[in-house]
């Protein structure tokens, strides 16, 4: 029996960005119907089972909804069985982490996670080797892909049922460990120096704030602190290489700090870190960001360090649906 | 002042931050007291555990900005500098009090410090911050509303109306949802289609954010960017607050919808105070010795307040018959 | 004074158009006030109001003639906040029938600030609504609902009968400090009287009595003063004393128990329902204070306890006629002293 956990963060997608950028607003029907949509690619490749996360009502209801609509009308191929895990709901990200443990725990071929950055980088560290397919609910994400449901549950199905297998549709993505004051907090995209005394409403768009980044890839493509490295340096996901960018006192890179928002920061000095290496962050009085939120109060800029280290094997879409059309043309 | 970001905020306006915070924390803990002696009538709905929101909100606002209220609305008319010796003389119903005792608990209002007045109809407030955006658009004022809901009070149509009137006439105002988890007794994860009612503000095309309601630079950095964006005539939006009440509904609230421990967690864990108390001690921006001495001058008020308030004179009885009109 | 003609409606309009002149705080709001807001041909004074009364005022003052969503309660509660912080906005809601979607925001908001406030609040606003019953517009878009206005303490509630009121009160309600319910009927609105061109106010609470008598007295409300007035013309060698309270809120007592302590006997004239509309209201005045004044029982003429018809046979039955009104004042007139 082949088996999918499926994490939807019903919270997501409304922080201050919204007040203070343009960023994209998906609201929570949406996250049902993109549910629906990957239950139909999940089904259809022979998955039998998804657990799910409890989900806020307008998440779970328009699932339910759309999903009878289509099974009454046989109109697509047949759905996994759904079962709802039986956790308490309270909005936060330990809900995430509970769901994780549990779908974990049951055993999983495959997890779906629908959500932020914020709530991908829950998955670092919490999963072992099972393959996370990271879907993002809305457009201002980095890590998480904004790409059509459907398409991701095949794919996510056949990595789950082992049509293609780990190695040849997913990517080994690599993760941050920050650790501060006897905290460690995971990212898997950027960590940033912040001088900003208080966390606040925890998103960064301020470039003066900003003293240095360090990232695990460098994607031109991308939006967020990360895209200040993507201005220096060439470092696709899957690389064996992250990097440390210092601001201040170099040339002005104009970047894409926020959705609707592109500014100028001076770039000081860039380095390449291996995976496996540990970087002291700059002593700065403030907050620590991590995947652009900043989440740790660092009091009078106590030492920091941050480790690269390998992180969750991604599915990929574009590669498992490669494979599988390259092993139809090879039968 | 307005628009400042949380990494700038002066130690001053700190320090009156917290000041504000107590005073609320402690007006509403010797109310409960109080109210248990008998001698307060009425029905009283304390706003503690709430602080950082009224705080957070109202830091940010100009003494000439005004500011709709709940019935909950003590602390939103502390945070706003209403007069507290004068307020609990008005919940004890004494001539001295905010509305020479023709109020109490449920219409506390000041308009000279931009308080237009805690409200005992649930959803009253948010049509009434749409007159002040008006009022301020027609003058040319700079001037913002603000009306503070709660989550029972975001399913009413006045709020779901006031949020499209809003938005299609391009007011200043910023709609600032309390959701303390429940209306009344009846759970927001049953009466709220829809867990975050910050996201409601989307399909009227306003910017809809989620905060931390028990955080106050939390709080303070959202409204800052709410109400300067309503200022520069960028139009109104919505913050939702995750807070937490400590009370019941009421004074008398046996609160048995409630898990046993989850007043006690709360206060323990989610404490506005004692987060703010731990986060700037730790960050070296105020000392405990500070704190300690708004402590000591908080309760001193308090004390007066209500000695002041248990000696004053009840109002005349005749009054009953006085400002029902300007002039009739 | 010259002295010219013009409709109930272009004195509103005037009373508007002359406040908005000398003072920069009066704005008008509601649905449809201008029309045509945002609309593609580009007029955006298309209506006027649904029945044209505000037309031409937007092109006079674009900025404060302001068409609004289609959203009673918060229009009626922009016109309280908005008063409580500076302005004199005259809101409009549309037909007084639709107080019921919107009645807290006046009753509980606007009308009690002040007294809530213990008196630290003024609530300067004026509500425009149309009522009344005679254009086939059946139930929901005919009501006199005045009293329930009537009935709430902090609001003055006023009835113009006729052009010149119409003017006169109008520019006091927006002068006034206090929320104002300025009902307008509208079967008036064609209805020609002469208007003075310049400004001028009528004061609340000053009953106007429109011809004085001995035998009778008829205190008739709005569109009724119009009716009673017929109803008179038909009648031979009765003497009959004419009132318009003109408000309802403050009411002209004095006026009212002066009239009856002449006549001793009175004829109430009200369009709304009679069970506590406004005729039970005054008759329970004389009742309680002219008591010993009357040589009769008091009647009142006023609509069946039923919701309006939309049929003309119908209304024309619903409405207290000018027959049935002269029938009334016969039959009192007729009765003989300490019945």
């Amino acid at each position: 029996m082949t088996r999918v956990g499926i994490i939807v963060n019903p919270a997501s997608g409304h922080d201050i960005r919204r007040l203070i950028s343009a960023a994209t607003v998906v609201d929570n029907s949406e996250k049902g119907a993109m549910t629906v949509r990957l239950l139909s690619g999940l089904g259809a490749t022979g998955v039998d089972e998804v657990l799910m996360m409890p989900a806020d009502l307008t998440v779970s209801r328009a699932i339910d909804r759309i999903t009878r609509s289509l099974v009454v009308q046989g109109l697509t191929a047949p759905m996994p069985r759904v079962t709802w895990l039986d956790l308490p709901t309270t909005y936060h990200a330990r809900d995430t982490i509970a769901a994780l443990a549990t779908m974990v725990e049951v055993g999983v071929d495959a997890l779906c996670v629908l959500g932020g950055d914020g709530t991908q980088r829950l998955v670092h560290g919490r999963v072992g080797e099972v393959p996370v397919l990271p879907l993002s609910t809305g457009t201002n994400n980095i890590y998480p892909v904004w790409t059509e449901a459907t398409v991701a549950g095949l794919a996510a199905g056949r990595v789950a049922t082992g049509q293609v297998s780990r190695e040849q549709g997913c990517v080994r993505e690599k993760a941050l460990e920050v650790t501060c004051g006897g905290r460690t907090e995971a990212a898997l995209v950027d960590v940033g120096v912040i001088s900003d005394t208080f966390a606040g409403a925890r998103a960064i768009w301020r470039p003066d704030h900003i003293h240095e980044v360090v990232v695990s890839f460098a994607d031109p493509c991308a939006i967020g602190l990360s895209s200040i490295a993507a201005s220096v340096i060439d470092l696709p996901r899957g690389s064996s290489h992250g990097a440390r960018v210092v601001i201040g006192d170099g040339r002005l890179h104009r970047v894409p700090i926020a959705p609707g928002l592109v500014v100028d920061v001076p770039v000081a000095e860039v380095t390449k870190v291996a995976v496996g290496e540990t970087v002291n962050l700059m002593p700065v009085a403030g907050t620590i960001s991590v995947d652009g939120e900043r989440e740790i109060e660092r009091y009078r800029g106590e030492p920091a360090t941050v480790r690269l280290t390998e992180g969750p094997w991604r599915i990929d879409v574009g590669r498992v649906l490669r494979a599988t059309r390259l092993q139809r043309d090879s039968a | 002042m307005t628009g400042t970001a949380s990494g700038t905020i002066p130690a001053a306006e700190l320090l009156q931050a917290y000041r504000t915070m107590r005073t609320i924390r402690d007006f509403e803990e010797r109310v409960y007291k109080e109210f248990q002696t008998g001698q307060m009538p009425g029905f009283v709905h304390l706003y503690a555990g709430e602080e950082a929101v009224a705080t957070g909100v109202c830091d940010v606002l100009t003494p000439a900005d005004y500011i709709a209220s709940t019935h909950r609305g003590h602390g939103h008319a502390i945070a706003k500098g209403c007069d507290v010796v004068a307020m609990m003389a008005e919940l004890y119903g004494k001539a001295t009090g905010t509305c020479k005792g023709k109020g109490g608990s449920m219409h506390i209002a000041d308009l000279s410090t931009g308080m237009l007045g805690a409200n005992g109809i649930v959803g009253g407030g948010p049509p009434l911050v749409c007159g002040v955006g008006l009022s301020a658009k027609v003058r040319g004022t700079d001037q913002v509303g603000v009306s503070f809901t709660g989550d029972g009070g975001s399913n009413q149509g006045t709020f779901l109306e006031s949020l499209n009137f809003a938005a299609a006439m391009n007011l200043p105002v910023v709609f600032v949802v309390e959701n303390n988890g429940y209306a009344e007794s009846t759970a927001s994860s049953f009466h709220q289609s829809g867990i975050d009612v910050a996201k409601r503000a989307d399909g009227f095309g306003l910017p809809g954010v989620v905060v931390d309601g028990q955080d106050y630079f939390a709080v303070r950095e959202a409204a800052a960017e709410a109400v300067g964006r309503a200022r520069a005539g960028g139009g109104p939006s919505l913050i939702e607050c995750k807070t937490i009440r400590y009370f019941g509904h009421f004074i008398g609230d046996q609160q048995k919808y409630r898990a046993p421990n989850e007043v006690a967690d709360a206060r323990e864990h989610r404490d506005p105070l004692k987060n703010f108390r731990a986060r700037v001690t730790r960050a070296g921006v105020l000392t405990d010795e500070q704190l300690d001495a708004i402590d000591t001058e908080v309760a001193e008020l308090i004390d007066r307040a209500v000695a002041q308030a248990q000696a004053a004179p009840f109002p005349a009885p005749e009054s009953a018959l006085e400002d029902v009109y300007v002039s009739y | 004074m010259m002295t010219r003609k013009i409709t109930y409606q272009k004195a509103i309009n005037e009373a508007i158009r002359q406040e908005m002149a000398v003072d920069p705080t009066v704005v008008l709001f509601g649905e449809d006030v201008a029309g045509g807001e945002g609309s593609a041909t580009g007029e955006d004074d298309a209506w006027g109001g649904v029945l044209g009364v505000t037309k031409g005022l937007k092109k006079l003052y674009p900025d404060r003639i302001l068409d609004t969503p289609l959203s009673e309660s918060a229009i009626m509660g922009t016109a309280a906040g908005a008063a409580a912080s500076g302005l004199k906005p005259i809101g409009e809601l549309m037909f007084i029938d639709f107080l019921g979607v919107c009645f807290d925001q006046i009753f509980n908001q606007a009308a009690k600030f002040r007294y809530m406030f213990g008196g630290k609040a003024e609530t300067p606003m004026v509500i425009r609504t149309m009522y009344g019953a005679g254009m086939n517009a059946a139930a929901q878009h005919s009501q006199a609902l005045y009293p329930i206005f009537t009935h709430i303490p902090g609001l003055k509630v006023v009835l113009p009968s006729n052009p010149y009121d119409a003017k006169g009160l109008l520019i006091s309600a927006i002068r006034d400090r206090d929320p104002v319910i300025f009902c307008e009927h509208k079967m008036l609105y064609p209805m020609k009287g002469e208007v003075p061109e310049e400004s001028y106010t009528v004061p609340f609470g000053v009953a106007n009595v429109l011809q004085a008598g001995d035998d009778v007295t008829v205190v008739a409300l709005g569109q009724m003063v119009g009716f009673a007035q017929q109803a008179i013309s038909m009648l031979d060698g009765v003497s009959v004393e004419l009132i318009d309270p003109r408000t309802t809120s403050p009411f002209d007592d004095e006026a009212v128990l002066r009239s009856v302590e002449k006549t001793g006997r009175l004829v109430i004239v009200d369009e709304s329902s009679p069970r506590c509309g406004m005729a039970a209201d005054v008759a329970s005045l004389v009742a309680t204070k002219g008591f010993n004044f009357l040589k009769a029982p008091i009647i009142n003429v006023t609509p069946p306890h039923t919701p309006v018809p939309f049929a003309t046979p119908l209304e024309r039955y619903y409405l207290p006629s000018p027959e049935r009104i002269a029938d009334a004042i016969s039959r009192l007139a007729s009765t003989k002293e300490n019945v």
